[in-house]
């Protein structure tokens, strides 16, 4: 199970996600409307994982990125991006994000990220599922 | 002892490019063979050395085969010194002229009736390169130019071009998820536009772009032949794109294409017609001078074209699988294309990494004023040159290909 950190200034798209994340059996460590909010929750809550949308009032999502990634160079950051934000996808890779997910997002989008970053933790963590309700059918 | 080694071979030739040698090479090899008694890997070898040197237009075997060593490892090393020491220095095509190029094939047309479409993933997809997943679309097989380091001749019999009297239906026929964009292209195994709109091809492929506006569909060339396409009305969805190169390998690398001037002009034309374009240095290739060169070519696209008509700029270079190496020996031409220092490169033969890096990061900061609104991507490499190069990399086939169709249908909705 990861530990992911949603950060949306749109409180629709955060409640979206917050879903899908809890339906694949994730952990939602917090939830950030802002850049700010996100550097502050990151260190409260060193999540695995940070969905990050691009565009955001006052620090947008590619400068939160890079403050991030320089503060914590372990986490991994996918950003949210919508038609026509090419350029600053590509920013936002250079700037350490690993991946972006194209809105609207659903749930096999953002499985199969997760699957790409962290293979052999969701593989692990699907494992000790399997393992738990084995011993509990024994 | 002297008859065993000459029944020794006669047997090892018969696996070897023996027979491929001239007349007086192959009498030159009994005696040298005899003296020394080269092993079979030894032999092969050397056949292969005074086959590449002629290729390339260097000095002979036997200009350059001594009267006289030490031992056999002596002469072998010495001849393979010299190969290897062609082999890692930038080419110079100042030996060229005309006269070593000559077409001596003869092309026929051919109509099949075939009841599948030749649809499907690209064939140099591979898991270990970074792909766009693009698709792949067969309307004529074989191709009509003569590109030294080209795949096709060793998939095609290059004397018979084939036409599918059945595409059009076949296309019509096709099924495509509405839900879905599709990024396909017609300029794999054929030039797309060389043959014009012969057994109708265009026809039916401008037809097929009308009725799936989900799909992008690409005609990729080294021709001039824009004329179907000045004569009607070209669907938004169709981008052209021109693989281009330097003067110098166009000239004697790229035999019975257009010339550059030509292209870009034919370009300038369809851009001024309101149609995408796009472009491919694939193969970039190193020779002497050859950044200098190719900046040339980079200027003149920045000069001539504004980054709205353009949608991309692809980089690749040379991969050689052994048949292509194979056919290239077997050929009585001059080439150069041989004449590289080689490294496996997922299986096939390329240059090596650190060459790579320069040759496509020299391209792609020549183009710093498009890098904002222009698609640019390596094609066929492995994804650690992405980073290097561009200084961001994808971390699936998948999400190159997502990021390749948004910036792809962006420029296409702009222009609607």
């Amino acid at each position: 199970m990861l530990n992911i950190l949603i950060v949306d200034d749109s409180t629709i798209m955060r409640q979206n996600l917050k879903r899908i994340i809890n339906d694949l059996g994730h952990n939602v460590t917090g939830e950030a409307a802002s850049g700010n909010d996100a550097i502050f929750l990151a260190k409260e809550f060193t999540p695995d994982l940070i969905t990050m949308d691009i565009t955001m009032p006052e620090m947008d999502g590619i400068e939160t990125t890079k403050i991030l990634k320089k503060k914590y160079p372990d986490v991994k950051i996918i950003m949210t991006t919508s038609h026509g934000q090419e350029d600053m996808v590509r920013q936002s890779i250079k700037n350490g994000a690993k991946g972006y997910i194209l809105k609207p997002v659903t749930k096999n989008k953002i499985e199969d990220i997760i699957v790409k970053l962290f293979n052999n933790k969701v593989k692990h963590a699907k494992q000790e599922e399997i393992t738990r309700e084995f011993s509990g059918l024994v | 002892m002297k008859q065993n080694y000459i029944d020794k071979f006669q047997k090892n030739i018969q696996n070897t490019n023996y027979k491929i040698l001239s007349k007086t090479n192959q009498d030159f090899f009994k005696i040298i063979a005899l003296e020394y008694k080269f092993s079979f890997q030894e032999l092969k070898q050397l056949i292969d050395f005074t086959l590449d040197f002629k290729m390339w237009n260097e000095k002979d075997i036997q200009e350059i085969f001594k009267k006289e060593y030490n031992s056999k490892k002596e002469a072998f090393n010495h001849i393979r010194d010299i190969w290897n020491e062609l082999k890692s220095k930038p080419n110079s095509y100042n030996t060229f002229d005309k006269s070593s190029y000559g077409d001596v094939r003869k092309i026929s047309f051919e109509k099949n009736g075939s009841d599948s479409l030749s649809l499907g993933a690209c064939p140099v997809a591979s898991p270990n390169t970074r792909c766009c997943n693009l698709l792949t679309l067969d309307s004529v097989e074989s191709c009509g130019f003569d590109c030294s380091y080209c795949s096709i001749q060793s998939f095609y019999n290059q004397n018979k071009v084939t036409f599918d009297v059945n595409f059009a239906q076949k296309l019509k026929n096709l099924k495509l998820d509405p839900s879905q964009t599709y990024h396909i292209g017609t300029g794999q195994s054929s030039d797309s536009l060389m043959w014009g709109n012969k057994e109708g091809i265009l026809d039916a492929l401008f037809d097929f772009a009308r009725c799936n506006p989900n799909v992008i569909l690409e005609f990729k060339t080294k021709s001039n032949n824009i004329n179907y396409f000045l004569e009607n009305e070209v669907p938004v969805n169709i981008i052209c794109s021109w693989s281009l190169n330097t003067p110098v390998i166009i000239e004697n690398e790229e035999h019975l294409t257009a010339k550059l001037d030509q292209r870009i002009d034919a370009a300038r034309k369809l851009a001024n017609k309101g149609v995408l374009v796009g472009f491919h240095f694939h193969p970039i290739v190193q020779y002497e001078n050859y950044l200098n060169e190719y900046k040339k070519v980079y200027d003149t696209l920045l000069n001539t074209f504004d980054s709205n008509e353009v949608v991309f700029i692809s980089l690749g270079t040379l991969t050689f699988i052994k048949p292509v190496i194979q056919k290239l020996r077997s050929r009585d031409f001059k080439s150069k294309i041989l004449q590289m220092p080689f490294e496996d490169a997922n299986g096939k033969a390329s240059y090596p990494i650190e060459i790579k890096k320069e040759m496509f990061k020299s391209a792609y900061d020549s183009f710093k004023a498009w890098h904002k609104d222009v698609y640019f991507y390596l094609c066929m490499e492995d994804h650690s040159l992405w980073k290097e190069v561009f200084g961001y990399e994808y971390i699936s086939n998948n999400q190159m290909e997502d990021m390749m169709k948004m910036a792809y249908s962006n420029k296409i909705n702009n222009k609607k």
